[in-house]
């Protein structure tokens, strides 16, 4: 017998055992999920309303007046409602109470498509969520979901440790909230919040008429277009890094201090160590003034630059 | 401060004057209007008496709310600095924790308890990742109290353990609001 073909068949054979055990075990999957398909007329400026524990979520905008939702359901779940209401539509993926206990098979994996105009309201457990093609305002929650997409409206982003990554076009007002979810947020402007615990952000915005940025142990970084005439940036943190750069020097009366952390300042003067007691501070207006930069950290050190 | 500076302000008040004369005898006016009492006082001034009453009890009013806030924030950071007043020693515990009033306490042992419930529903890794959530809240929350009592008078601190306050009931109201659909049986 040929060497080569006594080790070649062992190896085939237990290739094709791998492969049994493979489909043995990926069989009963299969047939725990189903197909869903439905659609149901809905007002382009309603809100759609979409409620789920488990799987993803994938939300497009299109250009017909009717939610459309089709994918696959785990054998757990007992039903897709969708109903309309005035000028709301509600999609809920409803899963059975089984006793009190986790049973698995409660996952759906959707694709709903939405008209475009609509508002969002959104809110999942585990399941990941994706958007795109939306225009109108979106109230978006997950506890460990992921986000992703792009968005038009206003948002108003929750999660628990879901990560964050979005790209918004046409937001004015954007507030993001999060407890460990990382956020990468870009092209909001106008009036923007984040609260993250220790989740860490990077936020890319346009001209700012006022920010609010509050941690606790997450970094944040923030790149602004200009401050407006009257904006206010506030900046807090205890331990996490908070860095702040604007396109050109905002006409502002900036404050910067920090108990323990570094200032770094990449324009107008250097922070000076505190006379009395340990911390640095940076005082100074920057421009016509008019504007507010207010920043402060306990331990966290701060960086304030300009330039893109 | 610099010792010279006091020095040098010592020396120049010591070589301001004890005593200014006026340019001329105020007496006889002064004389006028005791003569002539009351009546003596110009009209424009008695026409002005609700306004300085309002002005009196507008500063009355203000220094009251300046002791009481002074005092308040001194017996607070007292509190934060763990050297309360003998015999209120449940108060101290009450100002390192999160708000104790019936109402508040109450409301959260039923969100809580709703939180418990839904969270046992959920799949393992997904509940794994919700009790380290929890932690996180809980240990930000630890961190800020060491911070405070380190220096108890920092608005920031104060603020941002609020805020973890806030996040933890956060957490168990997302929970509970989206996980609403699971207690849904089957008909």
């Amino acid at each position: 017998m040929n060497p080569e073909t006594h080790s070649v068949v062992p190896a085939r054979l237990a290739a094709w055992a791998v492969a049994a055990v493979l489909t043995g075990l990926s069989l009963p999957s299969l047939a725990a999920t189903r197909g869903f398909s439905a659609q149901k007329p809905a007002d382009p400026a309603g809100t759609v309303e979409i409620v789920d524990v488990e799987g993803s979520i994938e939300i497009s905008g299109w250009d017909q007046a009717t939610v459309d939702v089709s994918g696959t359901i785990g054998d757990k779940v007992e039903r897709v409602d969708i109903t309309s209401s005035a000028n709301r539509t509600t999609v809920r993926v409803v899963v059975p109470s089984s006793g009190g206990s986790w049973s698995g098979g409660n996952d759906a994996h959707l694709k709903i498509r939405v008209p475009r105009t609509s508002a969002l309201d959104v809110s999942l457990v585990s399941a990941d969520l994706r958007i795109s093609g939306i225009s109108g305002h979106q109230q978006l929650q997950t506890v460990s979901g992921n986000i992703l997409g792009d968005a038009g409206g206003d948002l108003q982003v929750n999660t628990v440790s879901g990560d964050v990554h979005l790209t918004a076009h046409n937001a004015h007002h954007a507030q993001f909230k999060t407890v460990s979810g990382d956020v990468t947020v870009s092209g909001t402007d106008g009036d923007f919040t984040l609260n993250s615990v220790s989740g860490d952000a990077m936020v890319t915005l346009g001209d700012l008429t006022r920010a609010q940025l509050q941690t606790v142990s997450g970094d944040v970084s923030v790149t602004a277009g200009a401050l407006a005439g009257q904006g206010q940036l506030e900046a807090e943190s205890v331990s996490g890094d908070l860095q702040v750069r604007f396109a050109t020097p905002p006409d502002a009366d900036i404050d910067v201090q920090t108990f323990s952390g570094d200032i770094t300042n990449c324009f107008g003067p250097k922070a000076i160590q505190q006379q009395y007691g340990p911390g640095s501070r940076l005082n100074f207006r920057s421009g016509k003034g008019g504007g507010r930069v207010h920043i402060d950290s306990k331990s966290g050190d701060v960086g304030l630059c300009t330039g893109k | 401060m610099n010792p010279s500076r006091f020095n040098t302000l010592d020396a120049a008040l010591a070589s301001v004057p004890r005593e200014v004369q006026p340019g001329h005898d105020l007496w006889p006016g002064v004389a006028r209007i005791i003569g002539h009492g009351a009546q003596g006082v110009p009209q424009a001034l008695w026409s002005r008496w609700p306004l300085a009453l309002a002005a009196s009890l507008g500063v009355l009013s203000l220094v009251g709310a300046l002791c009481w806030s002074v005092v308040h924030e001194r017996v607070t950071a007292e509190l934060l600095a763990g050297r309360a007043p003998a015999g209120d020693m449940h108060s101290i515990a009450v100002s390192f924790q999160r708000p104790q009033d019936a109402d508040y306490v109450a409301a959260r042992t039923a969100l809580e308890r709703t939180f418990n419930e839904r969270l046992a529903m959920l799949a393992p890794a997904t509940r794994d990742r919700i009790r380290a959530d929890l932690e996180t809240i809980r240990k930000a929350n630890a961190d800020i109290s060491s911070a405070l009592a380190q220096d108890p008078a920092s608005p920031l601190l104060w603020q941002l353990l609020r805020s973890t306050w806030q996040q933890e009931i956060d957490l168990y109201t997302t929970v509970a609001q989206t996980t609403r659909t699971m207690l849904t049986r089957r008909t």
